[in-house]
């Protein structure tokens, strides 16, 4: 069953009692929460995640509480646990939803080393998986909306995940964390885009969140293999550049915006091998939006 | 007194064959907030074979796992590293716990995290070490005034000192333990004492590495991986009088010449209660002094030693823990400067406001 079918009310009571029980993609998660506002975000942005049945292990438990003390009289405060441990400070309640992400990214990078973990957004069209591995301020993001908004599948927009053994690539399809100026413009190009919980005065400015479509939550557990790496770059003003990058450069980068690359030792480093021996690798160097878009379809109708 | 499904399932892996998911459920919650889930997967596999274990348990405790492999093969390079730094240096450098266990392959390093390297030094070579460290690489870090008086004065070890591009961290003590007495005099044949790995690296002698790490899990006020602590002496002590047996009387004559017996007497005590210890029952007669503060203790630790998860608490396990963190400080300084050591941290803790790290960037996690 999917959460939509329950509603938002069923959604808050679940987060107040047993906990909310999301499937997302290999991994199951439980959240409890008293804090409202996180039950409706969560049921406007996971609406189409499958729930969890009450008796499923969980691989992350997470608890998002409003903060004691005497600061919540006037600054009410949200603080995020999981499994008896607490790895951020509280942040204003309002910025709940973005807390749950972040939180939950957190989890993944902290515990999920049965696989590499890449720093970068993940798409896919079918089984053909694009990596855009770049650090923050890079326009990862924005980028990933824009084409998930125009009709890529959207396997994760900041953790890539690739299976060790068999280099084949799994989503998540979570929801895509737009920053700043990108959320207007991404509302603004995209109509159809559902954003919530967005959150003002956050440590990475204004943030929002943008609602998977609906067929890349369906098509979560469907791996993909990595048929290109592309290195994304926002330049404003510069005209769109696209240029083949050398396979051991490639793997310079991945390394670089690996995760869990060190942990891995000699099998993160076969794994990169064996990623950017199999994909075109490519440098993006963009501003225009719309033609960053039409320069990764036809890169994907090229095949 | 609860009692932890993960206690069970380390003393006897076997019970997770007739579990439920929600057993399951509460064991992997209980080994993450232990920090144990590396020693839970070795333990299930003698048990089970992984395939069998529900998807979340097998992924959680493989990963463990891997980062316990990551942390061997680290802590081999650091000690490389370390190797060549000291290498003119006339004193031999003592590795104690986690990379003590790593260094001499003892079975209690198999499937553990950890995330310091520690060495113990001579007082006397501490500003050489400290020196050093720095010229490599090595820095305290983010740490105010206070915070590197307070380590100086009171307690045994150096604030930790970070390597500045591998992130690695070094924790130098220079004494076994810091307490408000002076400690024995004859706590310095544990340096003497200690077994050479080669011409650089020592560990402690068997004896001493158990009362060691009794030493520290009992008086260290945190007690967030006291079950793992508490773990890794059984496996010690299990190896150890296997291998010897003259080990258990070594043991108890060690411990009355350090002043130890009370610290060895709560890790049997726990030990055996918690992991069927084979304790003989005549180291427990000639320790039964020690007993005297059980009726009060027992409990305490008990809720100390538990994983700090609610499924493992009840309502007196807060003000179990609080009087365990003050009692740690309590050992270490006079009670003035205990309370406004306490003060001091309670004030800050408040005023500290903090922002989400990247998530590329885990930060240093905290107890909730």
């Amino acid at each position: 069953m999917r959460l939509a079918e329950r509603g938002p009310e069923w959604c808050t009571r679940a987060l107040r009692g047993e906990g909310l029980g999301l499937r997302l993609g290999p991994f199951r998660v439980r959240a409890r929460s008293s804090i409202a506002a996180l039950g409706r975000d969560l049921f406007e942005l996971y609406g189409e995640h499958p729930l969890l049945d009450a008796d499923e292990v969980c691989d992350f438990d997470v608890e998002l509480e409003p903060a004691g003390g005497i600061r919540r009289i006037w600054h009410p405060q949200a603080t995020f646990r999981s499994d008896g441990w607490a790895p951020f400070h509280p942040l204003p309640i309002d910025q709940v939803a973005p807390f749950f992400e972040w939180g939950l990214n957190w989890c993944i990078a902290t515990h999920a080393h049965d696989r590499l973990i890449i720093h970068a957004a993940a798409l896919a069209k079918g089984d053909r998986g694009l990596v855009l591995p770049a650090p923050s301020g890079a326009g990862k993001s924005t980028l990933t909306a824009a084409l998930v908004l125009s009709g890529w599948r959207l396997l994760s927009d900041e953790l890539a995940m690739i299976d060790l053994g068999s280099g084949e690539l799994h989503g998540l399809a979570r929801p895509v964390n737009l920053k700043n100026d990108s959320i207007d413009i991404i509302a603004r190009r995209f109509p159809q885009a559902r954003l919530a919980g967005i959150s003002d005065g956050t440590a990475k400015g204004r943030v929002g969140l943008l609602r998977p479509p609906d067929e890349s939550v369906r098509e979560a557990m469907s791996p993909a293999r990595v048929n290109w790496v592309v290195l994304p770059r926002y330049l404003a003003g510069n005209p769109t550049r696209f240029a083949p990058l050398s396979p051991p450069r490639a793997l310079i980068q991945l390394a670089e915006n690996a995760m869990n690359y060190s942990i891995h030792g000699r099998r993160g480093f076969e794994c990169l091998c064996r990623m950017v021996d199999e994909a075109d690798c490519f440098t993006l160097l963009y501003s225009d939006l719309d033609d960053a878009i039409r320069t990764f379809d036809e890169l994907a109708a090229a095949g | 007194m609860k009692h932890a499904l993960l206690v069970d399932v380390l003393r006897d892996p076997a019970l997770a064959l007739g579990f439920d998911s929600c057993s399951w459920d509460t064991l992997l919650r209980q080994a993450r907030a232990a920090t144990m889930a590396g020693k839970l997967g070795l333990r299930l596999r003698e048990v089970m074979d992984p395939e069998k274990m529900p998807p979340a348990v097998r992924r959680a405790t493989e990963s463990a796992l891997v980062i316990a492999e990551k942390i061997r093969r680290d802590t081999t390079l650091e000690l490389y590293v370390l190797r060549e730094l000291f290498c003119d240096m006339p004193e031999r450098i003592i590795l104690l716990k986690g990379t003590g266990y790593v260094a001499a392959g003892l079975r209690a390093a198999d499937g553990r995290v950890f995330g310091d390297i520690d060495i113990l030094v001579p007082r006397a070579a501490l500003a050489l070490v400290e020196d050093r460290l720095k010229a490599a690489g090595w820095s305290f870090g983010a740490i105010d005034a206070y915070d590197e008086r307070y380590y100086r004065r009171w307690t045994h070890e150096l604030p930790p000192l970070e390597h500045r591009l591998r992130g690695t961290l070094v924790d130098v003590h220079h004494a076994i333990l810091q307490e408000r007495e002076p400690a024995p005099d004859a706590r310095a044949r544990m340096l003497a004492d200690a077994r050479s790995l080669d011409e650089r690296f020592a560990v402690l002698q068997p004896v001493d590495m158990v009362l060691h790490a009794a030493a520290h899990l009992f008086a260290d006020g945190e007690f967030d991986k006291g079950l793992r602590d508490l773990f890794d002496i059984v496996t010690l002590i299990r190896d150890f009088a296997e291998e010897d047996g003259a080990f258990w009387d070594g043991l108890l004559e060690r411990a009355s010449l350090m002043r130890l017996r009370q610290p060895l007497h709560y890790a049997l005590d726990h030990g055996a209660r918690l992991f069927a210890l084979d304790v003989p029952q005549s180291v427990f007669r000639a320790l039964a002094g020690e007993g005297r503060h059980d009726w009060f203790m027992r409990p305490l630790l008990h809720r100390g030693l538990m994983p700090h998860h609610d499924s493992a608490g009840d309502l007196l396990t807060a003000p179990a823990r609080g009087f365990l963190y003050v009692r740690a400080h309590y050992l270490r300084m006079p009670l003035v400067n205990l309370a406004m050591h306490l003060v001091r941290k309670a004030v800050h803790r408040d005023a500290k406001a903090g922002t989400p790290s990247l998530p590329g960037v885990p930060p240093t996690p905290q107890r909730g």
